[in-house]
């Protein structure tokens, strides 16, 4: 016979063991990627140059090359706070909380591919995970205005995000991700792997054929920047710091499948006519590393390939772009310029 | 096979299926602390196990 | 999926279960008819095919319509029967059956471009087949409106079972159990493990079992081949438990015990007991509405053999309107003969000692698992697989 003081004493037991599990992940928390980069950019208040955008800047943008090729004093180095799997949504958080923190950067840099300056973020709830899990904790009320999300996401947003157990369920979800795919190659070839994951992954995020891709350029020469891009060149444009969006370093294939078109030109030419009124230098890299073996996918660039990207680009901003330490000069800004060294 | 149908009985005992324990076991249902942290457990491995339906592309997190 | 959704907790299982015991007994089952509809409604509506899923809800309204009828020995029951199988071709076998005469889409008059399937058709069809053959046959009594509704309404077992029986299910709905902490208790340990047997073991083992398509298995490994399809048979097994463990506590928190579904198969020493203790409110709805009425054992041999075939071909229907669900059927239909002929051989002694009995479980387990390639690859698919396996 089980009485009600039993059975509610058990409730309050697994609650006290789910309780510990969220100050446990709490605790952990501190250590995933995305509170780490914030620590970064945190502590790096005097950086000269703040470089954000997704996983391809974080594999394209070598802080130390950069450094170097664009004469940058150690006391004020670059700070990447690319962030890989992330929006311009996330991308535009990581951008405000390093100004919040005191980061006044001479030049913010911008990296792109694709449409993803143009598409419309759409996102559920449930997609908000791994690093886009960024939105719970650091300034939610983005992810309800860029995010649209639907009445029954919305609620599950407000619920879930007081609960580190839901919050950090991404990274908890990756530790099993990574034993799965444990499981799942063997007895099979060896497949390319890289620190973001399968090699071959990287395709899905590519169109799905040229024709697709030339489609999409066509539709997203009526689109205006996307929201949350918008608003990040704004308040670039209020705190006075110069942007340079850069189309990043893409593969031999990317280029020959689906930039080659006559499509991508007429959209990125458009894409500048859309930076006009924000006073944005847009440098187009996407050729700029032309040997394959420099990429790990066809997407990003191997160590080896953002440390070349990366002088390339320093060079470019030490001859294209004024950073000098002292706070009364003002950088001189080509007006929407690409270049190639 | 004695042994087996008394490995059977305890699964089902903890599983819910069954509502006495196997001979010999200590624990009841009325015992809360075992029975919260058994549900604390099962709800625990469920929320590290309930994302396999999410697709991983990047995961570096 | 539904039972992993927040949705079904929250919205539908909980509140339901507590209004259940809350009311007074006559309006229990309108509480099982609402809070059966809303759920219907919901995930069709969410999850399969949006307005028009959801209005296949009138296939219940109707149901409960026409089953006031059915009357021992009336006509009425059979054009019950009629109707429902016509509800089952349309959705479920249409384009399949059609696909046989024109195997082309296009050139298919009879194809249907956006088919989907209402909510739990495998399920509630047998239901209704069940109510109406049993009061042809005066096996069960009517009961009320409000109380078939609740039978076929149940939301716990609308979407994967188990096939309920009417006159077990209405005394229980009846007379609830008044112990509903002890209830609740086992119910919510039973869907928390149930749970657990889906994500930390079904859901892992697709780590194997989704490699079982031709490109994967002609680079892998041969070795690893017996281990993928091994992973079948346990996937499919706590998958499938699973959903039963979850639908069957779900039914405790309202204090109704719904029939268990599983009961150890893959310990079983025959194929015979594997099918009465896997899936087995199917297997008790085929034997009591397919096998028997058939003639079951007392016809002729040859005669029993094909009722065992034609059993064990529905019941490969039933899993999925496709060839190599058919053939898993007859496999198993071949695997019940045989095992049948064996037993009543002329000078057949069972043995007992604990080799043979390893040996009869081997058998079985092995035979079972084999025949899992055709379940889950088409017949092409899964005669590469053999032919991968046995000759590289």
């Amino acid at each position: 016979m089980l009485s009600k003081r039993q059975f509610v004493l058990a409730l309050a037991v697994t609650l006290a063991v789910v309780a510990a599990i969220n100050v446990v992940l709490a605790l952990l928390a501190q250590r995933t990627l995305p509170r780490r980069i914030m620590r970064r950019a945190a502590e790096s208040p005097s950086a000269e140059v703040l470089a954000i955008g997704n996983s391809l800047m974080v594999a394209g943008f070598h802080e130390s090359s950069f450094d170097s090729a664009a004469g940058v004093p150690p006391a004020h180095a670059a700070v990447n706070l690319g962030l890989g799997a992330s929006t311009p949504v996330e991308q535009l958080l990581l951008f405000r909380y390093a100004i919040a923190h005191g980061m006044r950067p001479r030049l913010l840099i911008y990296g792109f591919y694709d449409f993803q300056l143009t598409d419309p973020v759409t996102m559920t709830n449930a997609d908000l995970i791994g690093n886009r899990a960024i939105l719970y904790y650091l300034e939610p009320e983005y992810a309800r205005r860029f995010y649209s999300l639907t009445a029954h996401d919305a609620v599950e947003f407000e619920v879930m995000r007081f609960f580190p157990m839901f919050v950090e369920r991404g990274a908890v979800w990756s530790k099993v991700e990574e034993f799965r795919r444990l499981l799942s190659q063997q007895g099979l070839p060896a497949r390319r792997t890289n620190q973001f994951g399968r090699a071959s992954d990287f395709s899905l995020l590519e169109a799905s054929s040229s024709e697709e891709f030339t489609r999409h350029c066509d539709s997203a020469r009526a689109a205006g920047l996307a929201s949350p891009v918008e608003e990040l060149l704004r308040q670039a444009r209020a705190a006075e710091i110069p942007v340079a969006v850069i189309e990043m370093p893409m593969s031999p294939y990317h280029l020959r499948a689906f930039y080659s078109s006559p499509a991508w030109p007429a959209y990125v030419s458009h894409l500048r006519s859309l930076f006009a009124p924000y006073d944005v230098s847009f440098v187009d890299a996407s050729n700029w590393v032309t040997d394959g073996s420099l990429f790990a996918d066809n997407l990003h660039l191997s160590p080896a390939g953002g440390q070349e990207f990366s002088r390339e680009l320093g060079d470019l901003v030490r001859k294209e772009f004024s950073l000098q330490t002292s706070a009364a000069s003002t950088p001189q800004i080509p007006h929407s310029r690409e270049s190639r060294p | 096979m004695k042994t087996i149908r008394w490995m059977q009985h305890l699964l089902e005992y903890l599983g819910g299926s069954q509502d006495e324990p196997p001979p010999g076991f200590p624990v009841s249902l009325s015992n809360a602390v075992f029975w919260g942290l058994w549900w604390g457990v099962l709800t625990v491995v469920i929320l590290v196990f309930s994302g396999q339906s999410s697709k991983f592309i990047y995961i570096d997190f | 999926m539904i039972f992993n959704t927040w949705d079904y907790y929250i919205l539908f299982l909980l509140p339901a279960a507590v209004l259940f015991r809350l009311v007074r007994p006559a309006s229990r089952p309108w509480i099982a008819v609402f809070s059966g509809c809303c759920f219907f409604l919901y995930f069709s509506f969410t999850q399969l095919g949006g307005g028009i899923g959801a209005a296949c809800l009138l296939i219940f309204l109707w149901e409960s319509f026409i089953s006031r009828f059915y009357k021992p020995a009336s006509w009425v029951c059979w054009l019950g029967v009629a109707q429902t199988v016509l509800f089952l071709v349309v959705f479920k076998y249409r384009n399949f059956l059609s696909g046989i005469v024109w195997p082309e889409p296009a050139h298919n008059p009879l194809y249907w471009k956006n088919a989907f399937l209402p909510l739990g058709i495998s399920f509630f069809t047998f239901e209704f087949l069940h109510y109406a053959w049993d009061r042809y046959r005066a096996k069960t009594e009517t009961g009320t409106v409000g109380e078939y509704m609740a039978f076929i309404l149940f939301f716990p077992t609308m979407v994967a079972g188990p096939i309920k029986r009417y006159q077990d299910f209405l005394p229980k709905l009846r007379s609830v159990t008044a112990e509903w902490l002890m209830d609740w208790q086992r119910g919510a340990t039973r869907i928390l493990a149930g749970l657990v047997k889906k994500f930390a073991i079904a859901d892992v083992l697709t780590a194997y079992t989704s490699h079982l398509n031709i490109p994967d298995l002609a680079v892998a490994n041969r070795a690893i081949l017996p281990l993928w399809l091994l992973a079948y048979g346990f996937k499919i097994y706590t998958d499938f438990s699973a959903y039963s463990d979850i639908a069957i506590g779900s039914a405790r928190l309202f204090g109704i015990r719904v029939p268990e579904n599983f009961d150890w198969p893959y310990l079983q020493t025959n194929i015979a007991d594997f099918w009465r203790c896997w899936h087995i409110s199917l297997s008790k709805w085929l034997l009591d509405y397919v096998y028997i009425p058939l003639g079951g054992s007392r016809v002729s041999v040859p005669r029993i053999y094909a009722n065992l075939l034609v059993t064990m071909f529905i019941s490969g229907l039933w899993h999925g309107a496709g060839f190599n669900f058919i053939a898993w059927g007859l496999l198993h239909g071949i695997m019940l003969a045989i095992h049948r002929w064996w037993r009543r051989r002329p000078g057949y002694v069972p043995s007992t000692g604990p080799l043979a009995r390893f040996f009869a479980w081997l058998l079985t387990f092995v035979c079972v698992n084999l025949a899992w390639a055709f379940f889950c690859m088409d017949i092409h698919t899964a005669i590469f697989f053999f032919r991968r396996l046995l000759l590289g």
